[in-house]
C-alpha cells in the first residue's frame, strides 16, 4: 500500500507546537449546547480520537474544526488559520470525510475521484498516478467503473476517503467513519488510517466503538458537549477508580441486588450474562462475593480479575460525571 | 475565480441532468408538451354556440330576421322553445348559451316604423361565450336592421343619398384575420420555456437532501465558481427546448414565426439566464427538493403565468403586483417572443425588454452568490 505523504508543514503550528488547537471552543443552537467550552491541543501526526456516545455532538466539534460551522463562543484554529475567519486556506489544508456518505451516487468511482481532483486543482501526470495510487490503495481499482450508489458500505467509505485524500491533505477529518461497516472491512479501515498516521498526517476520528479507541494515540472523551477526559487510551482506563472483577453468576438480577449492598463495591456494569464490579480491593471482594453468594444459593461461573477495558473506563467516566452533574447542576 | 473547477461543476451537473435518462427526455420534451397542452386550451377559437330561438311573431320578417342570425358559423340554432316558460329550463340545463326572444308584433312594429323590440337571455355563468353571443346578435341584428332600413328608403326619394356619416376602416396590423392562436402562442412558448427552471431549482436542494453539499462546503470551491458551474449546464438543457418549442409553435399550430430565429435564440438563453437565476436562488433557501419544486412551480408555473400580462392586464395590477410582474423574466419573454413571432421585431425594437431580463437575472445572480454559504 502506498499512499501520498503530506506535504511538509510550513511552520502552521500554534505557540505551544499543536497543528489544531480551540480554546472554550462553544456552540449553542436553539435549544441545546453543542459543544461547550471544548479547549484542546493537538499536536501534527496524532490519531486523535473523539469518543461520545450517540448525541454527544462529535459531529458537531468535526465540523466546527472543518471550518464549515462557525461557533457560538471560543475559537478555533487549524493548520495555523482560524476557522472563522480564514476558512478556506483551512479548506485547502484539510480532509473532510462527514458521517453520511457524502460522494455522488450516480457517478462511477473513477468520475467522483476525478471530479475532488479537479475541485481541488490536482492537474496532469500528478493527477492520473494520484488517482490510480489511490484506487489501489482504496483496493477499488476493479471497480472503478461502478457507481458509488451500487458500492457496499465499506467500499462507499474508502472511495470516499480517497477522495478526501485527492489532494494529499495535512489534516484529516473523519466523522464516524466505520459506522454501519461491518467488522472486516472496519478493521481493514482503521488499517488504513493507521498507515496514514505512520506517514505524518493528522487525523481526527471520531466514533462510537470503544475498540477503536485503542487504536488512537490520544482520545477525548465527550458527554453532553463537554470534554470529560483527553488524554492517551493507557492513561483513561487507568483513570478508573479501582480494579476490576469479572463474574458470570447463574442469576445475573438477584446477584447485582447482593453485590449492591457489599462493601468495597464501587460500581457495577452488566455485560449480558456478565457483571463487572469496580473495587478498590479485587481479591477481598471475590471472598466476599463467594461467601454472599454461597448464602444465597447462586451458582457462579468464573469469577476473576481484569483489567478495565476502555469500554468499563467509558461508561465508569460517563456515570461519574452525570453523577457530579446531579449534585452541581 | 478558477475556470478548472467551474468546468468540474458543469460536468458533473451535466452528468446528473443526462444520467437519468427517463428524467432527462421529461426535461427536454416537457416545455413542448406543456405548450401543445396549453395551446389547446388557449386558442380555441369559440364557434359554434347553440342558441335558441323563441318566435312569436312568426311572420316572414321574424324568419328573415332567424335567418340572419343562422347566417354564419359564429351561433348555432339549437333548441326551439315554444312558449316564455320553457325558456327558463333550458338555460338552466345550458340547452342553449342565449335565447333570443322575438315578440308578437315583430313585422308590424318593423313596418310601421315603430321600434321593434328583441329581447335576449345569455348564460351569464360563462362570461367569454356570453360576450361571444351577445356580440354576434347584437351584431347580426343591426345588419338587419340596416337592411330594413336601406330597403325601406329605397322606397322614398332618398335612396340617392344614403351614405354612412363615418367611414370606419379597422385594420388589425401584424395579425390581419386577429387569428387568437397566432397571438397567443409565441406568449406560451414565453411561459414554457421556463419549465427547464423547475429542474435547476433543485440543483442546491438536491446535493443538500443527498449530504453531498456538506462534502463540497469543505472544499476550496469558491461560491461564484459554484454558481457559475450550476447555472450553464441547466442553461444548456433549457436551450435544447427551444428550438423544439418553435417548431411545435410553426409547424404544429402554423404561427408564422415573422423575425430572426437566430435573434430568438440568443434572447431565448438571456430569458434562460434570468430563469435560472432566480431557480438557484431558490435552491438557495430550498431544504429539501420537495420544497424546491413546490416553489418552483408556484414561481415559475402560477406566477409566471399569471403575472406575466397574458390573463391579467398591466394597466389592471397595483404598484406592488407591478413590481412582481416586472421581476418575473416571463413577462418581458412573453413580449419578445410575441415581438419577433408576430411583429418580427429586431433588436433594437426589443432592447428594453432584454436589458429588464439581464438586469433580472443579474439581481437573482448576485443574490445567490451572496446568500449561500459554505457553512453548515
Amino acid at each position: 500500500m502506498s499512499v501520498p505523504d503530506a506535504e511538509p508543514l510550513a511552520g502552521q503550528t500554534t505557540a505551544n507546537g499543536a497543528i489544531i488547537e480551540t480554546q472554550e471552543l462553544t456552540k449553542a443552537f436553539k435549544t441545546v449546547v453543542a459543544v461547550d467550552g471544548l479547549s484542546i491541543a493537538i499536536q501534527p501526526g496524532e490519531i486523535f480520537g473523539l469518543l461520545g456516545p450517540d448525541g454527544a455532538d462529535k459531529t458537531t466539534t468535526i465540523r466546527l474544526l472543518s471550518a464549515i460551522m462557525n461557533p457560538t463562543g471560543g475559537w478555533a484554529r487549524v493548520a495555523g488559520y482560524d476557522t472563522v475567519s480564514e476558512p478556506e486556506p483551512i479548506k485547502r489544508r484539510i480532509g473532510y470525510m462527514a458521517q453520511r456518505f457524502n460522494l455522488y451516487g450516480d457517478l462511477s468511482v473513477w468520475e467522483n475521484l476525478n471530479f475532488f481532483a479537479d475541485v481541488f486543482e490536482v492537474s496532469g501526470a500528478e493527477r492520473q498516478e494520484r488517482i490510480q495510487r489511490l484506487l489501489d490503495f482504496a483496493r477499488l481499482a476493479e471497480f472503478r467503473e461502478r457507481r458509488a450508489a451500487h458500492l457496499s458500505g465499506g467500499m462507499q467509505k474508502k472511495l470516499a476517503l480517497a477522495c478526501t485524500l485527492i489532494h494529499t491533505p495535512e489534516i484529516i477529518f473523519l466523522d464516524e467513519p466505520t459506522t454501519g461497516v461491518d467488522p472486516v472491512s472496519r478493521r481493514e479501515f482503521w488499517d488504513i488510517l493507521t498507515d496514514l498516521h505512520l506517514r505524518g498526517i493528522t487525523l481526527v476520528v471520531s466514533t462510537p466503538y470503544m475498540d477503536e479507541a485503542e487504536r488512537c494515540s490520544r482520545i477525548g472523551l465527550i458527554y453532553q458537549g463537554q470534554l470529560v477526559v483527553c488524554d492517551t487510551p493507557e492513561k483513561v482506563k487507568a483513570m478508573t477508580e479501582g480494579q476490576l472483577v469479572t463474574l458470570t453468576p447463574a442469576d445475573v438480577r438477584r446477584t447485582q441486588a447482593l453485590l449492591e449492598d457489599l462493601d468495597g463495591v464501587l460500581e457495577i456494569q452488566t455485560y449480558g450474562e456478565q457483571l463487572r464490579v469496580f473495587t478498590p480491593d479485587a481479591q477481598g471482594l471475590m471472598e466476599q462475593i463467594s461467601v454472599a453468594l454461597e448464602e444465597a444459593g447462586i451458582e457462579v461461573r468464573d469469577m476473576r480479575p481484569t483489567r478495565p477495558r476502555m469500554e468499563e473506563a467509558f461508561i465508569s467516566l460517563i456515570r461519574r460525571r452525570r453523577a457530579e452533574n446531579e449534585v452541581s447542576p | 475565480m478558477r475556470w478548472r473547477r467551474i468546468l468540474s461543476i458543469i460536468r458533473k451537473e451535466w452528468w446528473h441532468i443526462t444520467r437519468d435518462r427517463t428524467s432527462f427526455g421529461l426535461l427536454m420534451l416537457s416545455p413542448a408538451l406543456t405548450l401543445v397542452t396549453m395551446a389547446y386550451a388557449f386558442s380555441v377559437d369559440i364557434t359554434d354556440v347553440g342558441i335558441g330561438v323563441l318566435d312569436q311573431d312568426l311572420s316572414p320578417l321574424s324568419r328573415q330576421y332567424i335567418g340572419q342570425l343562422a347566417s354564419t358559423d359564429a351561433l348555432r340554432l339549437e333548441v326551439w322553445p315554444q312558449a316564455l316558460d320553457e325558456v327558463e329550463p333550458m338555460m338552466m340545463q345550458g340547452q342553449a348559451k342565449a335565447i333570443v326572444i322575438i315578440p308578437p308584433g315583430f313585422e308590424q312594429d318593423l313596418v310601421s316604423g315603430e321600434t321593434a323590440g328583441v329581447q335576449v337571455v345569455v348564460d351569464g355563468t360563462d362570461p367569454n361565450t356570453a360576450g361571444h353571443a351577445i356580440r354576434h346578435v347584437s351584431g347580426h341584428t343591426e345588419h338587419f336592421v340596416k337592411e330594413q332600413l336601406e330597403k325601406q328608403l329605397a322606397r322614398t326619394s332618398l335612396a340617392a343619398n344614403l351614405q354612412d356619416p363615418i367611414d370606419l376602416r379597422l385594420r388589425a396590423w401584424f395579425n390581419p384575420s386577429l387569428r387568437y392562436t397566432v397571438s397567443m402562442i409565441p406568449a406560451l412558448v414565453g411561459i414554457v420555456l421556463s419549465v427547464p427552471a423547475m429542474a435547476a431549482s433543485l440543483a442546491l436542494a438536491r446535493e443538500r437532501e443527498w449530504g453531498t453539499l456538506e462534502g463540497l462546503i469543505a472544499t476550496p470551491i469558491g461560491r461564484v465558481e459554484l454558481i457559475i458551474g450550476k447555472l450553464i449546464p441547466y442553461m444548456l438543457a433549457g436551450f435544447l427546448s427551444v428550438p423544439l418549442c418553435v417548431a411545435v409553435a410553426v409547424y404544429g399550430f402554423n404561427v408564422p414565426l415573422k423575425g430572426s430565429l437566430p435573434l430568438f435564440l440568443l434572447l431565448a438563453v438571456v430569458f434562460l439566464f434570468a430563469t435560472m437565476s432566480i431557480a438557484l436562488f431558490l435552491s438557495v433557501f430550498a431544504g429539501s427538493q420537495q420544497v424546491a419544486i413546490l416553489g418552483s412551480m408556484i414561481i415559475f408555473l402560477f406566477s409566471g403565468f399569471f403575472m406575466s400580462g397574458l390573463l391579467i392586464p398591466f394597466s389592471l395590477m397595483g404598484p406592488i403586483l407591478k413590481l412582481e410582474a416586472f421581476l418575473f423574466p416571463t413577462t418581458h419573454f412573453v413580449i419578445i417572443s410575441r415581438g419577433i413571432f408576430v411583429k418580427g421585431a429586431d433588436f433594437a425594437a426589443l432592447q428594453g425588454f432584454v436589458l429588464a431580463l439581464i438586469g433580472v437575472g443579474a439581481i437573482f445572480f448576485a443574490l445567490t452568490v451572496l446568500m449561500f454559504k459554505k457553512k453548515m
